[in-house]
C-alpha cells in the first residue's frame, strides 16, 4: 500500500483547448498538511474538484487512501471532509437545519454530531438565523463544521480562510492545526495566501497554470532559501573593491552609491565590518537577511508575487 | 433513500415557491366558478352544483394549475441545488444523482397529493361560500377520492417535464409554461388514439373522470390505451432518471470563457 494519502498521477484536466489543470503528480502524507499554493486561476480548485470526484479528470489518475478515487467512491468519500469554493447551503434553512440534513444522509442519526460541529466553529446551536442572513465569514465557518462533522481521516479545504476576520482566521488556523496535531487527519489546503500556507502547512505544492512547479516540505523549502548581508556604508564601491580584494568575496553587489548586498552567507560579517572601518569607510548598518517565500515563489514561478 | 426523502422534505421549509401551488389551486375553483357566472344565460348550467364545481376543478387543475405548479415546484428542487450551490455537498457524501433525483419526484408526488387534498377543501369551501347545493358525505368521498387520484396522475404524467427542465440551468419556469401549453391541449382530443393515450387525458380517465360528459368526447375512451399513455410517461421518466449525471456542461462553459478572458489579457 503507497505511504501516500493522495496521489495523482499525471492529472490533467481540459476545458475546450485550455488545460486548467496538466500532467499533475502531487502527493500527500498521512497526518501531514499539504499546502496547495498558487494565484487566482493557477488551477487549485480544479484539482480538489477532481480529488472529490466532482470534475471528471481529461486524463491522469487520483488514488486516494491506496485506491483509485473512479470506482471506489461509495468507500473512499465517506473518509473524506471538503469545503470547495464558496459554501453552499439552503438559504431557507438555519445553520443546524442545514448541517441536519446532510447529518442524515451521512448516516449520523445523533443530534450531538451537529452541535459539536457547530461548536468547534463557534456557530450557535439550533439558532434562528437563516443561512441567507449570515456574514460570508459564518457562512465559510459552517462550511467548516460540514467538512468536520463526521469526523473524517482526509480534509480537502480550498480557500477556507475566505471571507474570515483576523480573529477567524487565527482560529481556523489553530483548528486545522489542532486536527492534523492531535487528531492525525491529514489535511490538503489550497490558498492563494502564502502567509497562511506558511503558518500552516508542513509541504507545500506550488501550483501555477496548471503545472505544480514544486513540491517539498516547509523546510526544505526555507533551507533552499537565499541568505545574503546587506551593508550601508559611506561608499558602496569602495567597500566592494576591499572586500574582493581583502577578503576574495566575488560577488558583493553595490545597489546604490551607500548600499552594498553580499550574497555569501559563509562571510564572516565580523572580519568584513572591521576591515571597512579600518579602511575608512563608515559603517552605520550590516544585517543578515534570508529571502521570503515570496520571493522564492517569484522565481519559481517567474513573475509576480502573491498576496 | 429515506435520508434522502427526509432532507428533501426539510428543504422546502420556508420555501415560497410552494405559495405557487397553494395560490393556483385556490384559484381553480374560483376562477370555474367564475367562468359559471360570466357566461351568457343560455350556455349557463341551471342545475350547476357542488359536483359540476368538482368536475370543474379536476378538469382545471389537470389542464392548466397542476402541471405549471407542479413543474415550477419540482424544477425549481432540481435546479436549486444548483443554484445554492449545494450539489457539491451532496455528491461528495457520496449520494447517487438519479436517487436524488427520484428523491425530489417522490416529494413532488407527495405534495400533488396534499395539493388534491388542499383543492378538495378550498373546493368545499368555494362552493359552500357561493351556496351550491349537493355536499354530501358520498359526494365528498367520491369526487374528493377523484381530485386527488387526478392529482396524483398529473403529477406522474409531469415528472418527464420536472426532470428535463429541472436539470436545465434556470429552465424550470419555461419547462412550467410548456407543461401548461401540452396539459391544455386535452381540450381538443376528443375523440382517437389520443383522447385516451395522450398522458394528461390518461391521467383524467384512469382517476374516473367522465370525460364524454365533460369534454364533449365523441366516443367512449380507452382505459387500456390511459394505461399505456401513463406507462409510456412512466417509462420516460425512467429513462430519463437512469441517463441523469450531474452536469459539468455550464462549468465547462464558464471555465472556457473565463480562460479566453485570461489569455486576452495576457
Amino acid at each position: 500500500m503507497s505511504d501516500y494519502v493522495i496521489e495523482t498521477r499525471g492529472l490533467t484536466k481540459r476545458f475546450g483547448a485550455q488545460n486548467s489543470v496538466s500532467d499533475l503528480s502531487i502527493h500527500v502524507r498521512k497526518g501531514r498538511i499539504y499546502g496547495l499554493l498558487g494565484r487566482n486561476g493557477a488551477g487549485k480548485t480544479t484539482t480538489m474538484r477532481m480529488l472529490l470526484g466532482l470534475t471528471a479528470p481529461s486524463s491522469g489518475e487520483v488514488r486516494i487512501f491506496g485506491r483509485p478515487l473512479r470506482g471506489n467512491e461509495k468507500r473512499i468519500l465517506p473518509r473524506i471532509g471538503s469545503l470547495i469554493e464558496s459554501p453552499g447551503f439552503y438559504p431557507n434553512l438555519t445553520g443546524t437545519e442545514n448541517l441536519r440534513i446532510f447529518a442524515e444522509l451521512r448516516g449520523l442519526k445523533d443530534p450531538e454530531y451537529v452541535k459539536t460541529a457547530l461548536e468547534v466553529v463557534n456557530l450557535p446551536y439550533r439558532d434562528k438565523k437563516l443561512f441567507s442572513q449570515y456574514s460570508l465569514g459564518m457562512k465559510q465557518r459552517l462550511a467548516i463544521a460540514l467538512a468536520v462533522m463526521h469526523n473524517p481521516e482526509l480534509l480537502i479545504l480550498d480557500e477556507p480562510i475566505n471571507g474570515l476576520d483576523p480573529i477567524g482566521i487565527a482560529e481556523v488556523r489553530d483548528f486545522i492545526r489542532a486536527l492534523c496535531d492531535t487528531s492525525g487527519k491529514t489535511i490538503l489546503i489550497s490558498s492563494h495566501i502564502l502567509s497562511e500556507i506558511s503558518l500552516l502547512a508542513d509541504d507545500i505544492g506550488i501550483i501555477d497554470h496548471g503545472v505544480l512547479l514544486e513540491e517539498e516540505s516547509l523546510a526544505e523549502l526555507e533551507a533552499k532559501n537565499g541568505k545574503y548581508y546587506r551593508f550601508i556604508v559611506s561608499s558602496a564601491p569602495q567597500a566592494a573593491d576591499l572586500l574582493r580584494d581583502k577578503l576574495g568575496i566575488r560577488n558583493a553587489q553595490v545597489n546604490h552609491t551607500h548600499e552594498l548586498t553580499v550574497r555569501d552567507a559563509r562571510l564572516d560579517a565580523g572580519a568584513a565590518v572591521r576591515l571597512l572601518v579600518e579602511a575608512g569607510v563608515a559603517v552605520s548598518d550590516a544585517h543578515l537577511y534570508e529571502d521570503t517565500l515570496e520571493d522564492y515563489f517569484k522565481e519559481v514561478t517567474g513573475g509576480e508575487g502573491i498576496a | 433513500m429515506w435520508s434522502i426523502l427526509k432532507g428533501e422534505w426539510r428543504k422546502l421549509r420556508r420555501c415560497q415557491i410552494l405559495l405557487v401551488g397553494i395560490v393556483a389551486l385556490a384559484l381553480c375553483p374560483v376562477v370555474q366558478y367564475g367562468t359559471q357566472l360570466i357566461v351568457s344565460p343560455e350556455v349557463r348550467n341551471p342545475n350547476y352544483d357542488l359536483v359540476s364545481l368538482f368536475a370543474n376543478v379536476i378538469w382545471g387543475n389537470t389542464q392548466i394549475f397542476l402541471p405549471i405548479s407542479l413543474v415550477m415546484i419540482g424544477g425549481w428542487m432540481i435546479d436549486r441545488e444548483h443554484t445554492d450551490d449545494a450539489m457539491k455537498n451532496l455528491l461528495t457524501v457520496p449520494v447517487s444523482y438519479p436517487k436524488l433525483l427520484g428523491g425530489k419526484l417522490i416529494i413532488t408526488l407527495l405534495l400533488s397529493l396534499l395539493f388534491g387534498l388542499y383543492s378538495v377543501a378550498v373546493t368545499v369551501l368555494t362552493g359552500t361560500l357561493a351556496g351550491l347545493e349537493g355536499l354530501s358525505a358520498a359526494v365528498l368521498l367520491g369526487q374528493g377520492a377523484q381530485v386527488v387520484a387526478a392529482a396524483l396522475n398529473t403529477c406522474l404524467v409531469c415528472m418527464p417535464m420536472i426532470l428535463i427542465f429541472g436539470q436545465m440551468r434556470g429552465a424550470y419556469l419555461g419547462g412550467s409554461l410548456l407543461t401548461f401549453f401540452l396539459g391544455y391541449c386535452i381540450l381538443f382530443f376528443k375523440s382517437g388514439f389520443l383522447l385516451s393515450a395522450y398522458p394528461f387525458s390518461a391521467a383524467l380517465i384512469l382517476a374516473g373522470f367522465d370525460m364524454q360528459a365533460y369534454n364533449g368526447a365523441t366516443q367512449a375512451p380507452s382505459v387500456l390505451l390511459a394505461l399505456a399513455g401513463m406507462a409510456a410517461a412512466a417509462a420516460l421518466t425512467l429513462a430519463i432518471l437512469m441517463r441523469s449525471r450531474p452536469g459539468s456542461k455550464a462549468e465547462n462553459r464558464r471555465k472556457i470563457k473565463k480562460g479566453r478572458g485570461q489569455r486576452r489579457r495576457a
